[in-house]
This record gives C-alpha cells, sequence and structure tokens, in this order.
C-alpha cells in the first residue's frame, strides 16, 4: 500500500505564470510518455516478475514516478496560476481553461485525455522490462523537447531533473533484464 | 524566520532522502553491496533523525499513522507542498 | 549500452585517471544474438547529498548533462 509524504522530490518554486508553457509540460502528466503512464505501466507490470530484485525494482520506480508525477501537476498549478483569462486567451491556453479553469488535468500536450492505451502490461516479464526501457528514453527525450521550448530557470531545473531521473532508471531497468534473462534461462521453462 | 527555517529544514530532509532513494533503487538490482548498504542504513538513520526534529516542530511528515499529531489535528498544516512558502 | 547523452559532444570521462573506455568489458563470451545486453554499474563514489540532488542523480558514471541553454548562440 501507499503512504504520502507531504514534500515534493525536488522542490517547484515558479515565480512567473506561463499558461503557454503549462500546457506543453502537462503532456508529462498525462501524456503518452508521462509519469502517470509510467507509474502505472510499472505498477502494474510489477505482479508476474519472477525475481525480488525485478518486483522491487518495478514498485520503487512505479512509486518515484508517482513522485515525479505530483512534481509535474505542481508546476502546471504553479504556471496556470494569478494568470488572467486575457493572458490565457493570448497563450493560446483558453480551449483548457473552458474545460478545466486553471486546474490540473490529465491529457496530453496536443489535449488527449489520458488512457491505458498509453501503457502496455504484457505479462511477459521480458517483454515488459523491454517497454520500460522504451518508455524511459521516450520520457527523456521528451523532458529534452521541453527544456528546449523552456526559458524559465525555474521551469528548466526540475525538468532537468526529472530527465536525469529517466537515465538512472533506465540503467536499473537494464540490470534488472540482466538478471530476469539469466534467471529464466537457468530455469530452461517457457 | 520561522518560514525560513522550516524550508532550509525541509531542503535538508529532501537531499538526504533522495542518497535513499537513489541507493534503494542501486540496492534492488544489487542486494549485495555492502558499501551500498552501509550508506544507505546510515543516510537512513540520518533522515529519521531529521524528520523527527521537523515534525515535533511543524506536524507530520507523512499520514496513515507515521507520526503523532498536536491539537488540532496537524496534518491539516499548510503549505502543502504545491505551494509555496 | 553507453548513457553518452551530452549534447553534441564526446563522452567525457569524469575522472581523467579512471576513464570509461577502460573497463568496459568486451562482450562475455558466449554471448547470445537476439538480446540486448547491459553493464553493471558498480557503485564506488557519490556526489555529496545537495550536489547530487540538484545534478538528479548521486552517481557520477551515470549524470549526463543537458546543457541546451549554456550553449553560446542560443
Amino acid at each position: 500500500m501507499w503512504i504520502y509524504e507531504k514534500k515534493l522530490e525536488y522542490p517547484v518554486r515558479i515565480k512567473n505564470p506561463n499558461p503557454k508553457m503549462a500546457k506543453l509540460i502537462i503532456t508529462q502528466y498525462g501524456g503518452p510518455d508521462g509519469e502517470l503512464a509510467a507509474s502505472l505501466r510499472y505498477l502494474s507490470q510489477r505482479y508476474i516478475m519472477p525475481i525480488p530484485e525485478a518486483k522491487a525494482l518495478l514498485t520503487d520506480i512505479g512509486t518515484e514516478e508517482l513522485a515525479h508525477f505530483e512534481i509535474v501537476g505542481t508546476m502546471v498549478y504553479q504556471l496556470m496560476k494569478g494568470a488572467s483569462p486575457e493572458e490565457i486567451k493570448a497563450a493560446g491556453a483558453a480551449d483548457y481553461f473552458v474545460d478545466h479553469g486553471r486546474g490540473v488535468y490529465p491529457q496530453s500536450a496536443a489535449g488527449n485525455p489520458f488512457t491505458a492505451a498509453y501503457i502496455q502490461s504484457k505479462g511477459d516479464p521480458i517483454t515488459d522490462l523491454y517497454e520500460n526501457l522504451a518508455a524511459e528514453q521516450k520520457a527523456r527525450s521528451t523532458y529534452e523537447y521541453l527544456i528546449q521550448t523552456a526559458d524559465d530557470p525555474d521551469v528548466i531545473e526540475p525538468l532537468k531533473f526529472l530527465r536525469e531521473r529517466e537515465v538512472v532508471h533506465f540503467q536499473r531497468f537494464g540490470e534488472a533484464l540482466m538478471k530476469v534473462q539469466e534467471y529464466l534461462e537457468s530455469k530452461k521453462y517457457f | 524566520m520561522k518560514n525560513n527555517e522550516r524550508a532550509r529544514l525541509l531542503d535538508e530532509i529532501r537531499a538526504i532522502e533522495f542518497m535513499t532513494i537513489e541507493l534503494n533503487l542501486y540496492l534492488d538490482t544489487h542486494p549485495d553491496d555492502r558499501k551500498a548498504l552501509n550508506d544507505y542504513n546510515s543516510y537512513t538513520k540520518q533522515l529519521m533523525a531529521l524528520k523527527d526534529e521537523y515534525q515535533r516542530l511543524y506536524g507530520p511528515l507523512s499520514n496513515f499513522g507515521t507520526a503523532v499529531s498536536e491539537y488540532p489535528w496537524a496534518w491539516l498544516n499548510e503549505p502543502w507542498p504545491w505551494e509555496l512558502d | 549500452m553507453m548513457n553518452g547523452y551530452m549534447y553534441n559532444q564526446p563522452i567525457i570521462p569524469w575522472d581523467q585517471n579512471y576513464p570509461i573506455t577502460s573497463y568496459i568489458p568486451p562482450f562475455p563470451p558466449n554471448s547470445k544474438l537476439a538480446r540486448a545486453y547491459f553493464i553493471y554499474q558498480r557503485y564506488t563514489r557519490s556526489f555529496p547529498p545537495k550536489e547530487a540532488l540538484d545534478k538528479g542523480t548521486m552517481f557520477p558514471e551515470l549524470y549526463s548533462p543537458y546543457p541546451y541553454h549554456d550553449r553560446k548562440g542560443i
């Protein structure tokens, strides 16, 4: 089960609202390669993992992704907070505003609502781990594109943190893949 | 100022907890790395002491029975993580 | 697989006396086709806590900065 800690893993202190940026960053909240997708993917896959290293790793990274989900949600909240409807309209975010106000809703940058179609839990530990390697790369690329479109250091610093975490997770999933492959080869079952 | 002290203590907790998160993930795939385990335990003890101090002054950091609360129910205390101090 | 994500730059070892390229082992004998191989990380050194949080990792060998806004001419 989960308990909650009342602090962000990395601090977010954005002083200047920017609804245009909010509409882009939201893609890491509810988009195809975002933190909610990552978390549900790993937390769903962990059940069928054959070795405790993989069960622990998927649980722990899945939990850390929820902490990242919270960071991204905070960024969207702070970027919308204090923006007037005129500023929001000028930023091209009026369509989000009429459906969600300045609230936080899980959708992609293109406006597609979150769906489990973004994830896979194939029930095959090898397949799932390769899926996760790809997911971490997709997230890394997305953070790089977001960093490229941002110009506020208060926004760029948390994005860089989140990007580096994807690099670390990629290495961990690679190590888990090695262990699972060795284990399954030694058992020679299918 | 009380708020600056609270933020400073929380930032210290953040940094030490990050070390435990990193070492936790590393240990998941390297369960027999003694150095990593020793460092994890050492940071964990440090973290527990820091959290005790924070919670004594500012109320529970976690819900569901992780820490006791003064009266009135201090879990409600602001700011919440998405708010600026 | 190497994690060299530095933007348009070669992979720079973080410690000149312990260059990354010299301890990557060749593929082990009996390596199979149609599967990926990963090098296990070995923990030796670490950034101190505040620096680790700032960088996003405690491990220098996993640190892969993205200095997009520090490039000249941007």
